[in-house]
């Protein structure tokens, strides 16, 4: 008899994107069960819909036979339904055991209990293996341990079925293992457990069943035991697709980009960035690993000039880049895919035409007047070479799948014939087929002279296809690694996890 | 195939569209049902009054005239507004910018000795550039200092109302009219009728000129592309390498400018003399006329004739029956709020989604 069942669900976002189409799912008391697929198959927003974040649009949830209505997570929550969300929900202000007992506070007398609240917070942490300091601040945490405290605050309302949206894409591979250990524990002691996922590795290390989604549909469920990882693939991607990166060695020649003792402070006196120098090569794909937060994103910050206050020298093509215009930075041959998408990288709102267009205006304006019909040419020029998936390119970018505008982003910054390209966590909520273009892409325009920077955290994509890596750990470079063959997953987690330190 | 996809790209926009006039079309039927059912409330002979309201203006050629006459500076003042809040600017000094359009434009016309075509296009520049130039302080206030625009061009307003009004009372007056007023704008400096018989003047082809022009502004110039950039996604805009701070400086300036040309044309083709004593409004209204026009300067023109209809039609139910005409308000507040209102109709947004989403196969 299956716990609980969600039965032909159904959802469309306000932009016409069809999420789910009849999605089907069940699970059985006391397993953990895996949701794979790529990204945008909407295996997010199905589970979001179990959890009350977003409304059906049609179908059903039943909990032990009996219908479900769930508007809110409020909702999930008396159903005995948590979810812990990819990123930080935490108040980062509040110590942990304040964040897990938020709402539901301890009293006694009418007043706060917070050793009560402290203690039981230690309690559960040691009998789950998720032990964090109760009086430590949020603000202070781990990736890893926000994650730990996410899940003792839904253990502490009494979940029974937790969810965990992609819960290890942030951790390094110790602490992925570690994680893995603790779900299994709270499997013994009777929870179910959904995981959210797409790496096919994990499901066979961790999980009971699997169900298999693909462009909003399931594929079907089936025993873990009985599949293979190349049938869970195939089925997810609909094809097989050749995932290798065929690789030269590189040859590096000149210094493109120069940086040298670079500081940035945070609003509280530390620094983010702590006396960073390195170089970037034509010819080389250089590497920023490590957990996020270390330190990358200032520095990435700091060189396409977004960030003018910070102390040491950067210098682009052997020009100091301190209080250039981003524009000038740009026209020095300066490119960046950056981190956030929709916030940074793209204008949602506006058409693709305008957002594949976005750099290029100046050279296609003449009198004032943008030369339209130039940049539309242009536009389904790039549309074709880069595969996007659009009806037409004066639809909103907002219309288009996470890969696809990441496509539009990366067709975009690569077209400008730039000497250094900075890819801020390219492959990020892309697609697997998206995903192996970018990277072919990149090791393409490495063999044609550009020098590229890769700010990773997937570990996987660091290894295939960096030629030298720079860790980040607590803002300063923890190791750096020319010989990228020889770097086992393990030791390159040692250094991101500041275990250990090299030069 | 090629011709499939793209019938399928029209049908999408299309649909798109279709639906967005079926709203405002809604809004605006239910905005007059409304007011029709409070002058049915209110009125000893409802059919009467409201047999006016919607009649008159087509009944004799001066209350035609006069949708037209009422339209052109919410023309102005909403193109001005259209072009801020693309750059995501909510600047109220239109109101001021047009109040002061209007005084200069007056005291200009009627002061300076030029030839007859010169005169009244020096008496509409200089005001626009003068409007533009008190602009400049608080949209600099808001790029360098952050300070709300929203808060300090409604200051502003009253700060500008008041120094006008001095002006006027002791440097601009013209002793020998009965009461408060600048001296007369003669022939010269005044802007053509297109008609005589309802006075429509020329002031209304420069409004529609300027909507067509700050359409093709905003969609297809460099400048326009650096607004819309700017209004939508600030991030976005500074990460290709727009000034943004710029940008917001330059449209404030720009809108308080065209405001201040669209005083000066008003005053210049309708009126003999300035003698307001009171801000005239037309800043506001021209969020109204924005916002139903859903800052698409093109449509600005439309939706201020209709506007104008509305008001013709309530000045001559004021006239000839026991409604006031501040019904008017009554229906722009109800109208305002369907069409700002996001969630009005959008179940038939989404099923036409859902019906796209299935013909598009995915």
């Amino acid at each position: 008899m299956d716990h609980l069942a969600l039965v032909a669900i159904s959802k469309i976002y306000p932009n016409g994107v069809v999420a789910n189409d009849h999605v089907n799912f069940t699970l059985r008391r006391g397993e953990i069960h895996a949701i794979i697929g790529e990204n945008g198959a909407g295996k997010s927003t199905v589970m979001k819909v179990l959890y009350g974040l977003e409304k059906k649009d049609g179908g059903e949830i039943l909990l032990d036979g009996k219908r479900l209505s769930i508007n809110s997570p409020l909702d999930a929550i008396t159903y005995h339904i948590g979810m812990v969300p990819q990123h930080s929900m935490l108040i980062d202000e509040m110590t942990v055991s304040e964040n897990i007992f938020l709402g539901i506070e301890q009293q006694s007398g009418g007043l706060l209990d917070a050793k009560a609240m402290k203690r039981e917070t230690a309690e559960l942490g040691k009998r789950y293996n998720l032990w964090v300091d109760p009086l430590a601040r949020c603000a202070d945490l781990s990736v890893s341990q926000v994650q730990k405290v996410s899940i003792l605050k839904s253990l502490v309302r009494g979940v029974e079925i937790l969810i965990l949206d992609e819960p290890t894409a942030v951790l390094a591979p110790q602490e992925t293992r570690e994680l893995f250990d603790q779900l299994k524990l709270l499997k013994q002691d009777g929870y179910s457990i959904i995981i959210i996922t797409h790496k096919l590795k994990e499901i066979k290390q961790l999980c009971d069943r699997v169900t298999i989604m693909r462009a909003g549909r399931d594929m079907g469920v089936f025993d873990v035991a009985d599949v293979s990882e190349e049938q869970i693939s195939s089925l997810m991607i609909g094809g097989s697709i050749d995932l290798d990166i065929h690789k030269s060695p590189a040859r590096p020649a000149l210094d493109v980009l120069w940086v040298e003792h670079l500081r940035v402070a945070r609003d509280n006196g530390t620094y983010a960035v702590d006396d960073i120098s390195f170089t970037a090569r034509q010819g080389e794909i250089l590497c920023f690993a490590g957990v996020e937060g270390n330190g990358q994103r200032e520095t990435v910050r700091c060189i396409s000039g977004l960030e003018q206050k910070y102390q040491g020298t950067v210098e682009l093509q052997g020009k100091d880049i301190r209080g250039m215009k981003i524009k000038d930075i740009r026209a020095r041959g300066l490119s960046v895919i950056p981190e956030d998408r929709l916030k940074t990288g793209a204008n949602g709102a506006a058409s693709i035409l305008d957002n594949l267009s976005a750099i290029a205006i100046d050279q296609h304006t003449r009198w004032g007047v943008i030369q339209y019909r130039r940049l539309k040419t242009r536009a389904s020029e790039m549309i074709r070479r880069f595969d996007i998936k659009a009806k037409s390119f004066s639809q909103p970018l907002n219309a288009l799948s996470g890969g696809n505008m990441q496509k539009v982003i990366v067709a975009r910054e690569i077209s400008a014939d730039c000497a250094l390209l900075v890819a801020d966590q390219p492959t990020r909520g892309v697609d697997i087929g998206a995903t192996n273009f970018i990277h072919k892409t990149l090791v393409t325009m490495r063999d044609a002279g550009k020098a590229i920077l890769l700010v990773s955290s997937d570990i996987s994509e660091v290894l295939n296809l960096a030629d030298r890596i720079l860790v980040f750990y607590k803002g300063q470079v923890s190791a750096e690694i020319s010989d990228v063959d020889s770097l086992s997953e393990e030791q390159l987690g040692r250094y991101m996890l500041g275990m250990e330190k090299m030069r | 195939m090629i011709q499939r996809v793209k019938a399928l790209m029209r049908a999408d926009g299309l649909r798109q569209a279709f639906f967005e006039v079926l709203r405002t079309l809604a809004a605006i039927v239910l905005a007059l049902l409304v007011a029709l059912l409070i002058i049915l409330f209110t009125s000893q002979e409802p059919g009467r009054a409201i047999r006016i309201f919607l009649q008159a203006p087509f009944l004799s050629s001066y209350n035609f005239g006069q949708i037209i006459t009422q339209s052109i500076p919410l023309i102005f003042t909403g193109v001005a507004v259209c072009l801020m809040i693309r750059a995501g600017q909510f600047n109220l000094f239109v109101e001021g910018a047009f109040f002061v359009g209007m005084l200069f434009g007056a005291v200009i016309a009627a002061g300076f000795k030029l030839p007859a075509v010169i005169l009244p296009i020096v008496a509409m520049l200089l005001p626009a550039l003068l409007a533009g130039l008190i602009g400049y302080l608080p949209a600099k206030m808001k790029s360098a200092l952050n300070i709300n625009e929203f808060v300090s061009s409604l200051m502003f307003n009253f700060i500008i109302f008041w120094v006008c009004l001095y002006l006027l009372n002791h440097h601009f007056l013209d002793p020998e009219y009965s009461s408060l007023a600048t001296r007369t704008i003669p022939p010269a400096g005044k802007l053509f009728f297109l008609s005589v018989t309802n006075e429509v003047s020329s002031s209304f082809l420069i409004a529609l000129g300027l909507a067509v022009l700050a359409w093709f502004f905003l969609n297809h110039t460099r400048w326009g592309y650096a607004i819309r950039m700017t209004g939508e996604n600030p991030e976005f805009a500074n990460f290709i390498g727009i000034n943004v701070r710029a940008v917001v400086t330059r449209t404030q300036v720009l809108g308080a400018a065209i405001a201040g040309l669209g005083g000066a044309a008003f005053e210049l083709g309708n009126f003999y003399r300035f003698n307001l004593k009171a801000l005239p409004n037309y800043g506001f209204d021209g969020f109204i006329i924005a916002i139903i026009a859903r800052n698409n300067p093109l449509l600005v023109p439309l939706v201020a004739l209709f506007m104008g209809y509305l008001r013709a039609g309530a000045a001559q139910m004021a006239l000839y029956s026991d409604v006031t005409n501040d019904v008017i308000y009554i229906i722009q507040a109800v109208m305002l709020i369907l069409v700002g209102g996001q969630a009005f109709l959008s179940f038939l947004k989404k099923r036409s989604l859902r019906k796209a989403a299935r013909e598009g196969g995915g």
